[in-house]
């Protein structure tokens, strides 16, 4: 109180003070332009020139950006074969008690995995039929078996890197998620939509930050495909400590230029234009990222298979060649019976022609298999030994056997769907490798590079229709001067959730000389790297005529500069 | 006589959130009147010796009361002289040396030339109350020894310097004096200070710290030569240019000034006084105006992101000079006195202001910069000697005239001098008339003019001050000055006095000697502290007692 009071005592003493006026103005909104209205507005043209500028993101910020934006980030193709060979290693050394608690048809499923010639079980297929035929020569069913695929009696029918390579091929390769990722449309790419390497998967910064959190949705049921991820839980790419950063050497800042409506100073991000120059790639460092775990993994994987409802029949000719007649090859490439089929094939695709003799003791040839190189098989008894099957490719005879054994336990047909979980499944990418195929690609990309320097200068602002660029002394003499760009659907704000936060419905893009804006001025050439926006050089006393996205029309009135990097501009709403 | 006391602050300039400038100017030039000073006999003493206060011809019972009003009116030039190179001001170049294409070619040599005109009111009181008859007196008074008033046009050249302050520092005292012996009294006294500080700059984030730490700190990590050392090629950016304001920041202070009294002849009077300084802090409320897109969107998603107007707490602490002056005062004969003083002040304290701004808004914490933000104004004054005469003739026995010269010397330096700091050789003139219209009432009236030799700097530190100054102020002051006689014995006294000296009309109580002083003669004194003049100059009556 006494304080208030000396206060006020001294107050009144010295009343005159300086300072006494308010010397710092609050800002005011602007309002719309009336038609017919005019007013001024002062553009500037600064610099702000970071070299070696390196932004950091972190886990957490990359998380809180806008998801479309990071689902534009493509990184790489992720090669899923590694996954894919390290899921059916898993299935194979599942432990007892694991198997036992999987389904009879996962179960009849891993035993086609792991079924080798040795513990086949051939009964109640064309290849019965061996059995005794194997005990009237003397020698073991597996060991005819094996002779005729040329392999060892323990050695599998399909080798594990085949299984994996017609899954990649049939399944995952068929699968459109991942057969196309998310681009840039421009004229080769219409759609924007770009092919996936086959037997890869694309992944995004999304998928990155996200520890791949929605791959069972993205690869799961689609489009009539049955996909091939039922469930995924625990996908570890990276830790917590995770962190992408990136050496930037360009103007900071963005340009100013002017929403019509209201003749509001407005801000355009200027990473775009400078794409060309922004990241110094003789720089390793120009991109690092930090906190990759360092055996990337699946915590709890379940994927699947499903077969047709009928029994297919292997076919019984060779023609159709090169694979004969049966009707699994007309099945989807993804269902069971038609995956037999080709894995059979591609396993003996390198297996010679190969013709074994078997002989009594008394020295006469009683059975005799062969398999051509086309995969032909014949069987053959003499002397009455035995009824062996017909010639037939080796894949229908195979296609046979395993739908009988999928069928194991009195399962019918239609009933045995697959699925398998495993756990603890690595991705097989070393992640220096995924780093280097990153940089690798974004730098390739410029449409990944422009969304991810966009990641770094989210500094559009406001509603801008143009702006302004003044052609710095380095430049080409053509290019220096002032400049009027107008905005492309790129220099448009992106809200929280990465959509335009405005529709670009700009009917009639560019500068005119005439209020009917039938006379452009403006054109794409180059001026400061950038060749994208519709731009005129302009000078004091200049006249032009735009029209923004509500279809408003202006003029426009360059009028002296107030300092070399302002530019003055009187606008009038001509309706 | 006037005390001509560079007015400190100092606050920004070359280097600071705020910038004022003390001038030497901005003293008020009056405390008491033209006839006070270290060896003057007026109430006013409780300021300008305590000591001298027993000179007083009081009785218990009796009080002597000065009270004066006035303006202070002045004239400040400065013309810029731009020596080194800037880029263009709608630049942002941050790192020297600049693209000689960036470097404005316009911006050197001379700038339009810009003046003020401060005004600002005068004002002080003392009142003197003997309690122990020829022993002991008590006085209390209040004045503003130092103030600064200046408003500068707003967008010219010194706008980094400074745009206005107020500052003002009214000094409550209240003092003791004791007269030892009839050759020497002593006294002191301690006085409350309450200060105000409003000012008014446009400051230039180019000479922050705090701006080119943040540019410089991961993760931006941009080397830059933003800071209080920045060359005088990044600063004066249009975009770092925010205009700041303290307003009505307050501090309070004590302090406290001893002096002693001699009186070794008749004709002879000695004066030596110690005024402490007085630390101060203010603490207001300061205003930055960050409505730039480079502050507050275009530079957010590296972290850089301020509220297009920050507001938040200012501490500006400074310390008022100590000052130790000596005066002495000689009768010549019954009519003219002369007298005079020298001081020296220690404006070396004053070597730099420390100015803390604390806003949650400051806080940029992607970029290490907590809600505070120091800031030290570096000064680097020195210390200044001031010093005045004054002849003093009893014109009529009812009339006083007096005429003072006086010199000061310059506490700033060329490298600091600034816009609010005009400070330089200073020359004092001023004259002041008393007029006695009764034993218990005079008027004073003064009139005392200031100015410095036009000074010229070409070495200020960053080229911020390079260019001319001139100082020209005026002050203007009425006093009245009231004897006022208690019941009772006083009254007697009193009578008994006049009987002694019934010719002592002449001379005004404020004589600075003891020579003419109202003071009755010593066989009616035992312990008279200024004895008659030998030249028989009649002192003036008595006053007689105040009317009920």
């Amino acid at each position: 109180m006494r304080t208030a009071l000396l206060r006020a005592l001294l107050l009144s003493l010295l009343p005159a003070a300086a300072c006494s006026e308010d010397s710092i103005a609050t800002p005011t909104d602007p309002t719309t332009l009336a038609p017919g209205e005019s007013r001024e507005v002062d553009l500037r043209y600064l610099r702000f020139d970071v070299k070696g500028f390196a932004k950091t993101n972190t886990l957490e910020q990359l998380r809180a950006m806008p998801r479309r934006v990071l689902q534009d980030v493509w990184l790489l193709d992720l090669d899923a074969r590694p996954l894919m060979v390290n899921a059916l290693q898993a299935l194979k050394d599942l432990p007892d008690a694991d198997v036992e608690a999987l389904s009879p048809a996962a179960q009849n499923m891993r035993r086609l995995v792991l079924m080798t010639p040795d513990n086949a079980e051939l009964e109640g297929t064309n290849l019965e039929e061996l059995i005794a035929i194997s005990g009237a020569i003397g020698i073991p069913p597996a060991k005819c078996l094996a002779d005729l695929l040329d392999r060892g009696v323990t050695d599998p029918f399909i080798p594990i890197e085949v299984v994996a390579d017609i899954m990649l091929s049939n399944v995952i390769g068929t699968h459109p998620n991942a057969q196309k990722r998310r681009g840039k449309v421009d004229a080769d790419h219409p759609d924007g939509l770009y092919p996936v390497a086959p037997g890869h998967i694309p992944l995004t910064l999304a998928d990155v930050v996200t520890n791949f959190e929605d791959m069972a949705e993205r690869f799961g049921p689609v489009d009539g495909h049955p996909g091939f991820v039922l469930e995924a839980r625990g996908v570890s790419v990276v830790e917590d400590q995770f962190a992408m950063t990136s050496k930037v050497t360009a103007n900071a800042l963005p340009f100013k230029g002017v929403d019509v409506t209201n003749v509001d100073v407005a801000s355009v991000n200027s990473v775009g234009g400078q794409i060309e120059t922004i990241h110094d790639f003789s720089d390793p460092e120009w991109m690092t990222l930090t906190g990759l775990v360092a055996d990337p993994s699946v915590e709890f994987l379940s994927f699947g298979v499903i077969e047709n409802d009928a029994f297919i029949p292997g076919g019984t000719s060779r023609e159709p060649a090169p694979k004969g007649n049966s009707t699994g090859w007309d099945l989807p490439p993804w269902e069971f019976e038609r995956l037999i089929l080709d894995m059979v094939q591609a396993s003996v695709a390198d297996v010679p022609a190969v013709c074994n003799d078997y002989e009594l003791g008394t020295g006469v040839t009683a059975f005799s298999g062969c398999m051509d190189e086309d995969g032909w098989v014949t069987l053959e008894t003499f002397n009455g030994v035995g009824s062996p099957p017909p010639p037939a490719y080796i894949w229908d005879l195979e296609l046979e056997l395993a739908q009988v054994r999928l069928h194991d336990g009195g399962l019918g047909e239609g009933e045995a769907d697959v699925a398998m979980s495993i756990q603890d499944v690595g991705v097989g990418v070393p992640p220096d490798e995924m780093i280097e195929q990153v940089k690798k690609n974004v730098q390739a990309n410029p449409e990944a590079l422009r969304e991810f320097a966009s990641l770094l200068t989210d500094s559009t602002a406001g509603a801008a229709d143009f702006y302004y660029v003044r052609g710095i002394d380095s430049l080409p003499a053509d290019q220096q001067g002032d400049w009027l760009f107008f905005v492309t659907e790129s220099d448009i704000a992106i809200d929280d959730e990465g959509n335009p936060v405005r529709d670009y419905g700009y009917t009639s893009p560019g500068f005119f000389t005439d209020p009917q804006l039938t006379k452009k001025v403006s054109d794409l050439r180059v001026v400061d790297g950038d060749e994208t926006h519709e731009k005129v050089r302009i000078a004091p006393g200049d006249v032009l005529y735009v029209e923004d996205d509500d279809g408003v029309r202006v003029r426009i009135e360059v009028l002296e500069k107030p300092s070399r990097s302002h530019l003055a501009l009187g606008i009038t709403r001509m309706q | 006589m006037r005390r001509v006391v560079p007015v400190l602050l100092g606050l920004c300039g070359a280097s600071s959130w705020a910038t004022t400038a003390a001038a030497s100017g901005f003293d008020a030039p009056t405390l008491g009147s033209a006839q006070s000073g270290p060896v003057a006999r007026d109430a006013a003493a409780t300021w300008w010796n305590p000591g001298r206060l027993t000179a007083l011809d009081l009785e218990p019972g009796q009080a002597e009361l000065q009270v004066g009003l006035g303006v202070i009116v002045g004239s400040i030039g400065y013309q810029r002289d731009i020596r080194a190179e800037h880029q263009y001001a709608d630049n942002l170049d941050f790192k020297s040396p600049v693209a000689t294409s960036d470097l404005d070619p316009n911006k050197f040599g001379k700038q339009e030339k810009v003046g003020a005109i401060p005004l600002g009111p005068a004002f002080d009181a003392y009142v003197a109350i003997p309690a122990i008859r020829d022993r002991l007196v008590f006085g209390l008074g209040i004045g503003i020894p130092y103030v600064a008033v200046l408003n500068l046009p707003k967008n010219g050249p010194q706008r980094f310097a400074g745009q206005s302050i107020f500052l003002a520092t009214p000094h409550a005292t209240l003092a003791a004096a004791v007269k030892l012996h009839r050759v020497i009294s002593i006294g002191a006294g301690v006085s409350y200070v309450l200060g105000t500080l409003s000012l008014s700059k446009v400051q230039d984030f180019g000479e922050v710290g705090l701006l080119g730490d943040a540019l410089s700190n991961p993760p931006i990590g941009q080397d830059n030569d933003f800071g209080p050392d920045a060359p005088p090629e990044i600063r004066e950016l249009d975009v770092l240019a925010r205009p700041f304001e303290i307003k009505q920041a307050f501090a309070h202070g004590v302090s406290f000034n001893a002096g002693i009294a001699l009186q070794p002849t008749d004709k002879l009077s000695i004066g030596l006084v110690y005024h402490h300084g007085a630390k101060m802090t203010f603490r207001g409320k300061f205003r930055l105006d960050m409505d730039d897109d480079f502050f507050t969107q275009d530079l957010a998603a590296q972290g850089l992101q301020y509220p297009a107007l920050l507001e938040g707490k200012a501490r500006v602490r400074m310390r008022l000079p100590k000052r130790i002056t000596l005066g002495a005062g000689y009768q010549i004969n019954r009519r003219v006195a002369l007298d005079g003083f020298v001081s020296y002040v220690t404006y070396q304290d004053f070597d730099r202001i420390r100015i803390r701004l604390t806003s949650p808004d400051l806080a940029q914490p992607a970029l290490g910069t907590g809600e505070s933000a120091d800031q030290d104004l570096v000064r680097n004054w020195k210390g200044a000697v001031a010093t005045e005469v004054s002849t003093r003739i009893s014109a009529t026995k009812k009339l006083l005239v007096s005429v003072t010269a006086g010199y000061n010397s310059p506490a700033s330096p060329d490298s600091t001098l600034d816009v609010f700091s005009p400070d330089g050789h200073r020359i004092i003139l001023g004259s002041g008339i008393v007029y006695r219209f009764t034993d218990r009432a005079a008027l004073l009236a003064d009139l005392e003019g200031q100015f410095i030799v036009p000074r010229t700097t070409t070495s200020s530190t960053y080229d911020l001050g390079n260019g001319t100054y001139s100082l020209f102020l005026a002050a203007a002051t009425i006093h009245g000055q009231f004897k006022f006689a208690g019941r009772g014995g006083a009254k007697g006294r009193n009578k008994g006095k006049a009987k002694s000296a019934p010719t002592s009309t002449a001379a005004p109580a404020t004589q600075p000697t003891g020579t003419t002083e109202a003071t009755p003669p010593p066989t009616t004194e035992p312990l008279g502290t200024a004895p008659a003049p030998s030249s028989g100059t009649a002192p003036p009556p008595p006053p007689p007692a105040p009317t009920p």
